[in-house]
């Protein structure tokens, strides 16, 4: 069953490094939007993406100083929206405008309010400080994938299936015989997740980029921000050592783009080796690995689903208890 | 009348009660606590979250189990 849209909310768009002048597109809960950045002070644009005149996508069109100049017929709009220019006449008609998207740049993210403007509250928008945190590095990259948005929330919430899916990147036994701790703040829309290992082997993801070489603990903790926002709070160390703590903040944003499209923004932050370009790339190279093992399997288990009869049942058990949380919270949000 | 006004949200919506759930290392079992402190063991996570967002129905005081 399709996980319902939650409209009246921020979702990260584009990486803010993406964004320049260059125009670029994205379809975010099947509004298609074009991005861009102003040349008068940079900041960030997101309007319609459909030209009004013939539906013609502006992102394939191109900027006139801070102007977008439809690619089929001229049709010309200001950073508002405004169309400014019609081809051949003078007259420009009263509802020649494109919808312009609050837009909120922080933490190295774009965001994007879909749903009512008037509500739009930049103060409700989940931070992740530690994306633009000199202190860090971070690698990051985004893949978008061909399933309902709530299979990412989902297998993002239940790290268990690290042991078998990415078993010799970043799983280990460990992580599926670990019990789990969860817990809800339902107003909030915070769903957090943790997984204290104390004694676990360190998988290839933190032995090559950390060297430890032994046993390691090994504490995961989830933060979830519904809809969009997804923190793990990774710390590892020498197993029986309080010191050194090894930090990794691994963040996704899991931003719908239409029915059946999910955009999967990832990064990995650490607070270690920071000037070892190796472990950079080799973590950049790593993870996008882990990644497209998530990407291939949800495109495999939505077409499973799309062939299913409706009405199909699924078994939850216990390491589905934040995932249930979050689903019942997505659709909270989604019938607001 | 005397105390503060009810809140015009259900107790469940106001920001920073918390619903916790531990799996109870060694078992099965999983120890839900609302936020009224009420506690429920079981094995099912559904119905554990059934239990909690059915708050105040079937909660006793604080610290007895439901």
């Amino acid at each position: 069953m399709a996980t319902a849209f939650a409209r009246n909310q921020w979702y990260v768009t584009a990486y803010a490094s993406e964004v320049g002048r260059d125009l670029l597109g994205r379809t975010i809960l099947g509004e298609p939007i074009v991005l861009y950045r102003t040349e008068e002070d940079g900041s960030v644009v997101a309007l319609s993406d459909r030209c009004v005149h013939r539906r013609f996508p502006l992102s394939a069109s191109r900027l006139d100083g801070d102007r977008i100049v439809c690619g089929y017929h001229g049709f010309t709009y200001d950073t508002s929206g405004t169309c400014v220019y019609v081809p051949g006449q003078q007259r420009i008609p009263r509802t020649a405008r494109v919808t312009s998207y609050p837009v909120a740049e922080l933490d190295s993210l774009v965001w994007v309010w879909i749903g009512d403007p008037e509500r739009a509250d930049e103060k409700l928008i989940p931070r992740a400080p530690h994306l633009a945190d000199p202190d860090m590095v971070t690698v990051r990259g985004m893949e978008p994938i061909d399933c309902d948005y709530g299979l990412l929330v989902d297998n993002l919430l239940d790290l268990s299936h690290e042991t078998y899916l990415h078993g010799g990147y970043i799983g280990t036994p460990e992580v599926a015989e670990t019990p789990i701790s969860t817990e809800v703040d339902e107003a909030a829309g915070v769903v957090r997740v943790s997984r204290h290992m104390m004694d676990a082997a360190c998988p290839p993801f933190y032995a090559r980029s950390t060297g430890i070489e032994g046993r390691i603990t090994r504490l995961q903790d989830i933060e979830y921000f519904a809809p969009c926002l997804y923190l793990l709070h990774s710390r590892i160390m020498p197993v029986g050592q309080t010191e050194p703590v090894f930090r990794t903040e691994i963040t996704y944003a899991i931003t719908p783009g239409a029915p059946g499209k999910v955009y999967d923004f990832w990064a990995v932050s650490r607070d270690f080796a920071r000037e070892d370009d190796e472990v950079t790339k080799f973590l950049h190279d790593f993870n996008h690995t882990v990644v497209m093992q998530d990407v291939d399997a949800l495109n495999l288990l939505q077409r499973a689903l799309d062939s299913e009869p409706a009405g199909y049942q699924e078994l939850s058990i216990n390491i589905d208890t934040g995932g249930l949380a979050a689903r019942r919270i997505l659709a909270r949000l989604a019938s607001a | 009348m005397t105390g503060p006004a009810p809140s015009a949200e259900p107790a469940e919506l106001v920001t920073g009660l918390i619903n916790r759930i531990d799996w109870e290392p060694g078992s099965d079992l999983l120890r839900g606590t609302c936020h009224c402190g009420a506690r429920h063991t079981c094995d099912d996570p559904v119905e554990m979250w059934t239990w909690l967002l059915s708050h105040p129905d079937g909660h006793r005081p604080e610290g007895s189990d439901g």
